[in-house]
């Protein structure tokens, strides 16, 4: 590549005709790839600035105002001329663009670094952007840490900062075989290892040199995709220089003219961007003095946000798309005589759901970062065990709310950990049961609806309901298991002292055990299945809500009150017959339907709601639940269906089982959220008896 | 007892707002009322503590209301509640239902006398003092005891 030099900007200075726009911009656009050129005198870069500075402000440039603002870009591209010759000839240099210093270690540069950034084929994708986005994160802190330095740089806590990025940057580059960021963050280490030993002050070029090498791996950093891709990205042109002046500071320090400028620069920067930032065509994000150019073109597209405000706004917009359905179903915007007012506010409707999914989208995240984790559980715990175990892994692009992610993460530790421990066999067990010796254990991730199913497959030995009995027996969590299902025995695995912390803490370092666990995914409006058959392995399923913020909700009275279901919970709702009701000695009231016999549940009666229908008939009831643990809830009417949002009752309500919030219904009032599995839990824990003792009462 | 000693460490002279509950005249501080508002309809949580009479919108916040005459043990009444008084406290807000709230009226020092020990109907915890003037008595409300959550499920 052919480096500019000062001449073609004079060329396209003369070039420039009166009126030419075209020919201004091409002036502007080698100005200021010379001020981002570091080889260039400081004075100079400045002049050029000062330059585009003025071709920045198209007002300067309208009918007789142009001959005087092309007056003064010429005024400061001779200072530049100046000063690049005047710097060229105190250097002896014959080329004035040549870099001073950098020329000699740009030959030596060769001979230890690579020229393109390369990733070795069988690198692990998925672990190198991983890595991407925490080097960002890293670069961003070290960045800060380096700019707080330069006021204050006795700051030892910024110093140790800045080292653990480059330290942490290195060693995974490393491992994941990014040599050429692994070499350069290296150097970077180097020098601030010798800042932390005191070895080498803070001062001079040293923070200079830090600034840059952050730049560089930040160019790196942004690189890297395109090597993924299969390209081979050239390396910054300052990769070489850089590197050897971070390895050597003070020799560097000592070849002042490369160095001295470049501090300058800094110094006198506030010039540079100030200028540039008045005129609002400047390069968006244009660079600090520091931050050479070539960061501007690949400055991160992400931009971090603080959650809370996120959420906020998540918030927001769901109470939006209610007030707006509440405007919908106005009699006056529904009145057929208004037709304009009508179409108005469907046009807004529009817009607000487009917001809605927008806003629902900002807070959703693949869920590969909680599974990516497990790739290494597996082969730790398999090798540990002499198993062998290939761990397949399907849907981790699923995407799914930012908490969740975070949420599944020990749930599915526990999950794989079973799988590998207790699931698969060793190879000769497998053998003799005419299995392959090699088990498998999948991960398999999907939406289904407004919910995300995690389900993990193992074809190992299944549950053993013996073992898990005598477990629980042993620590006291049951008396005996003779008249329990399957199922419920499966269930004992989620107990309190079941799991001990102990055996979480050795793979996670987080000592929490399944029961936790379970409560977490359950306030969560998360479910877990277990479904295992014995020899050919078992199956965990982890269900949860897609999003946090919005629930479809079926609005209905009791008495006068009104509470929301969640409208996945409803299985089928129907107005039963008088004869299908019978009341069962010892346990309750039953309802037949359909061909299968249910609980009855009367609502009012555990919500202590005054004024509701007593006869079923007048009713309606509601089948909700899963498998055996299914119900008939019974409640006067039902309102309709609507969207919500579900926000917390507050600390001094406190959590009240059978609540998992409040939301604003159309009138402006608040409704209750109910959590139909816990309220049916605890009606069935306070036992039937006193369900019956209630209602002769 | 020495909690009602360290609040008349300090000065407690100041704006005041002030409400009339079961007849009585009482004030918070200004500074932790965060808005008045008319009052409305409450939605009751079931299995929740008796003082909480239920939860409230406010614009588009969920925010629980305390019935303060539940809170302090006196007799339920007739008289219609007019509005609600929010006060914030430690960042979180809490409705009150009152009667019907009077002024914001500022209170020199030379009014204010420490809590009585007895004879109110207000558990003297919750008290910062007892302010005379204008030929009035009014009783100067600790909103942070009033509304701590230890108080309340202790005081029933």
């Amino acid at each position: 590549m052919s480096q500019l030099t000062i001449d073609d900007a004079i060329a396209a200075f003369v070039a420039c005709e009166p009126g030419d726009e075209a020919a201004r911009r091409r002036l502007r656009e080698r100005c200021w790839v010379l001020v981002s050129n570091k080889q260039l005198d400081a004075q100079a870069r400045t002049a050029l600035a000062d330059a585009v500075a003025v071709l920045d402000e198209p007002a300067r440039f309208k009918g007789e105002l142009e001959a005087a603002a092309m007056e003064e870009v010429r005024r400061h591209l001779e200072i530049a001329v100046d000063r690049v010759e005047c710097g060229a000839s105190a250097m002896s240099e014959p080329e004035p663009t040549a870099a001073p210093a950098a020329a000699p270690v740009a030959a030596a540069a060769p001979a230890e670094a690579p020229a393109t950034l390369t990733i070795p084929a069988d690198a692990d994708r998925a672990l190198i952007e991983d890595f991407l986005a925490e080097a960002r994160e890293y670069l961003e802190t070290a960045e800060a840490a380096l700019l707080q330095l330069e006021s204050n740089p006795g700051d030892a806590e910024a110093i140790n900062d800045v080292f653990r990025a480059f330290h942490t940057i290195k060693g995974t580059s490393s491992f994941l075989g990014l040599e050429a960021v692994a070499g350069f963050a290296h150097h970077a280490e180097d020098m601030l290892d010798r800042v932390r030993g005191a070895e080498l002050a803070f001062a001079g070029v040293v923070p200079d040199l830090a600034l840059r090498a952050v730049d560089v791996l930040k160019v790196l950093i942004a690189a890297v995709p395109a090597a993924l891709a299969g390209g081979a990205p050239a390396l910054p042109a300052e990769y070489a220089a850089l590197g050897l002046a971070l390895s050597n500071p003070e020799q560097h320090g000592a070849a002042a003219a490369a160095v001295r400028p470049e501090v300058a620069a800094i110094e006198e920067a506030p010039s540079v961007p100030i200028i540039g930032r008045t005129a609002e065509h400047v390069v968006p994000g244009a660079p600090s003095a520091g931050a050479a150019a070539h960061a501007a073109p690949t400055a991160d597209p992400l931009v971090k946000v603080r959650t809370d405000k996120l959420d906020r706004l998540v918030e927001m917009v769901g109470e939006l798309v209610i007030a707006e359905a509440i405007l919908m179903q106005d009699a006056v915007v529904r009145d057929a005589a208004n037709h304009g007012l009508a179409q108005k506010v469907r046009h807004a409707d529009k817009i607000v759901r487009e917001l809605q999914d927008l806003s629902l989208g900002l807070r959703m995240v693949p869920l590969k970062g909680a599974i990516t984790k497990l790739q290494r559980v597996v082969r730790d715990l398999a090798a540990r065990s002499g198993k062998q175990i290939a761990f397949e892994v399907s849907g981790e692009e699923t995407e799914v709310d930012r908490t969740l992610v975070d949420l599944l993460a020990d749930p599915l530790l526990h999950m794989v950990r079973n799988a590998v421990d207790h699931g698969i066999e060793p190879p000769s067990e497998r053998l003799k049961a005419g299995k392959p010796a090699m088990g498998t254990v999948r991960l398999e991730a999907m939406q289904a609806g407004d919910r995300v199913l995690v389900k993990l497959h193992d074809d190992g030995r299944g549950l053993q309901r013996e073992k898990i009995l005598r477990k629980a027996i042993e620590k006291g969590i049951i008396q005996s298991g003779d008249t329990m299902s399957d199922a419920e025995v499966f269930e004992l695995i989620w107990a309190p002292g079941f799991s001990t912390a102990e055996a979480v803490t050795e793979v996670s370092g987080r000592g929490v055990g399944m029961d936790v666990v379970r409560r977490n995914l359950t306030a969560m409006r998360g479910r877990t299945v277990i479904a295992s058959t014995p020899g050919q392995g078992s199956t965990f399923t982890i269900e949860l809500p897609l999003t946090l913020a919005i629930t479809d909700g079926m609005l209905v009275r009791v008495g006068a009150e009104r509470f929301i279901v969640p409208t996945a919970r409803i299985q089928r709702c129907f107005r039963p017959e008088p004869s299908a009701v019978h009341t069962v000695q010892g346990r309750g009231e039953m309802v037949h339907t359909g061909g299968e016999v249910l609980p009855l549940f009367r609502l009012h009666r555990a919500l202590r709601v005054v004024g509701a229908q007593e006869a079923i008939t007048d009713g309606i009831l509601m089948v909700v639940g899963d498998g055996d643990r299914r119900v008939a809830i019974l409640v006067d009417e039902l309102l309709g269906q609507q969207q919500v949002v579900a926000k917390p009752l507050g600390e001094a309500v406190g959590r009240v089982r059978g609540l998992t919030g409040g939301a604003i219904l159309g009138d402006g009032r608040v409704g209750l959220i109910l959590d139909v599995d816990e309220l049916v839990e605890a009606h069935r824990s306070r036992g039937t008896g006193a369900e019956t003792a209630e209602a002769a009462a | 007892m020495t909690a009602p000693a360290s609040p008349s460490a300090r000065s407690l002279a100041g704006k005041y707002l002030t409400f009339v509950l079961a007849g009585e005249e009482y004030a918070f501080e200004i500074l932790s009322v965060h808005e008045i508002i008319g009052i409305l309809a409450v939605t009751p949580v079931p299995h929740s503590h008796p003082a909480i009479r239920g939860v409230i919108n406010l614009r588009g916040k969920v925010i629980p209301i305390v019935d303060l005459r539940i809170r302090f043990g006196m007799p339920a009444s007739d008289a219609p509640e007019t509005s609600i008084v929010v006060l914030n406290v430690k960042g979180l807000l809490v409705g009150i239902a009152v009667d019907a709230v009077s002024e914001v009226r500022m209170m020199s020092d030379a009014e204010i006398e420490p809590p009585p020990a007895f004879g109110t109907d207000v558990d003297a915890s919750c008290l910062l003092g007892v302010a005379k003037g204008d030929g009035k008595v009014r009783m100067l409300l600790d909103a942070e005891r009033v509304l701590s959550l230890e108080a309340i499920r202790s005081a029933l």
